[in-house]
């Protein structure tokens, strides 16, 4: 009998707030993963003083301010999500798991506005 | 009576390849996608093979993945449907013929996890009683046909072919909360190893997929607090 194996990782299903949920969850988290290494870097720089503030001058790159921006985003999106996963692990009705992240994704984006302008603020 | 097109993934033991291939159907409203199916294999092309027994959503063979979603075609309704209905066989499962899929791997991993009463007490003059209140703690766990649905429909199963799936873990559920049971440590054993219950990740598209519209996601939290607890506990 000849059996057709069907491995493939990427498949076309229908899209649901859960799938799309994972989907963000994994994505922003090795988005983060990667931009630890950068923080690293960064902050190795604070050793010198002048090394110190050609960072900091650089920092102030309206570009970079809007990296910042990004970066509270993939953070907010990231720690609203595993808090959602945790509270539906904890015991919270999982039938309330798309009215959470739909909440929590306004909640994200109230988050992201105000701290946005903090950010945008501080371009000297 | 409308006309639909079936959009058919076939797939031919012989020549080893998928092909798409559409017939155009006439259906009334209230009839099934399998209804549909049955029309094409008596008028139109006789070779075209799928799993179906019973027509009443309790046999569990006929699922599939219609539109781009698990179901069982008995249970779906020409009248949600668009005019172009897309079927194909179930995600994940080696396809033997057309949708007809490979489910042995599936039924091994349901024996894996001891589905059946243990209890080495000696049995009562009649049947082993039950409380409602502890009945109603399995009752939805207990309406799964284990059609496939739902472990087909898991990410986590299309990239590791050793995960339990949610079905298995299901069946684990309906003995472990059983209260005529006695093999939970061995079942939770089982089930707690590295392609088991913490591989979960609580993606609902088991929850989305199920005909039965049982709530797996929230019974395998359930059992991930178990074995948390027995943990802290040990």
């Amino acid at each position: 009998m000849t059996v057709k194996p069907n491995k493939k990782i990427l498949r076309p299903y229908k899209w649901h707030t859960g799938f799309l949920a994972w989907i963000i969850h994994r994505l922003t988290g090795v988005l983060l993963f990667f931009y630890i290494f950068l923080h690293l870097y960064l902050t190795n720089k604070l050793k010198d003083p002048e090394e110190y503030k050609a960072t900091i001058t650089f920092m102030n790159d309206p570009f970079i301010k809007l990296g910042e921006i990004g970066l509270l985003g993939l953070v907010l999106t990231h720690a609203l999500n595993g808090i959602r996963l945790t509270l539906i692990d904890l015991g919270l009705p999982t039938k309330l798991h798309k009215i959470i992240f739909w909440g929590s994704v306004c909640v994200g984006f109230v988050i992201l506005t105000i701290g946005g302008l903090y950010i945008l603020r501080g371009i000297k | 009576m409308k006309k639909y097109k079936f959009k058919i993934k076939r797939f031919d033991p012989e020549k080893e390849n998928f092909r798409w291939e559409e017939f155009s159907v006439d259906m009334k409203p209230m009839e099934r996608v399998l209804d549909g199916l049955d029309r094409i294999k008596d008028y139109a092309d006789g070779s075209l093979t799928f799993r179906r027994s019973c027509g009443h959503g309790i046999c569990g063979s006929c699922a599939m993945k219609i539109n781009g979603r698990n179901s069982l075609s008995c249970q779906t309704l020409i009248k949600d449907m668009s005019e172009t209905i897309r079927i194909e066989p179930l995600e994940a499962f080696p396809v033997i013929k057309d949708l007809v899929v490979d489910m042995d791997d599936f039924f091994k991993k349901n024996d894996y996890v001891l589905p059946y009463l243990i209890n080495d007490e000696p049995p009562p003059e009649r049947e082993r009683l039950q409380s409602p209140s502890e009945q109603e703690k399995i009752l939805e766990s207990i309406t799964c046909i284990m059609c496939g649905s739902c472990t087909s429909s898991c990410p986590i199963y299309w990239t590791d072919n050793q995960y339990l799936g949610p079905s298995s873990i299901l069946k684990a559920f309906r003995f472990i909360f059983d209260s005529r049971d006695r093999g939970k440590k061995e079942r939770l054993e089982k089930i707690l190893q590295p392609h088991g219950l913490w591989r979960c990740h609580s993606i609902f598209n088991c929850v989305e997929s199920c005909p039965k519209e049982i709530d797996i996601t929230g019974h395998i939290t359930e059992l991930k607090r178990l074995a948390l607890k027995n943990r802290f506990r040990s």
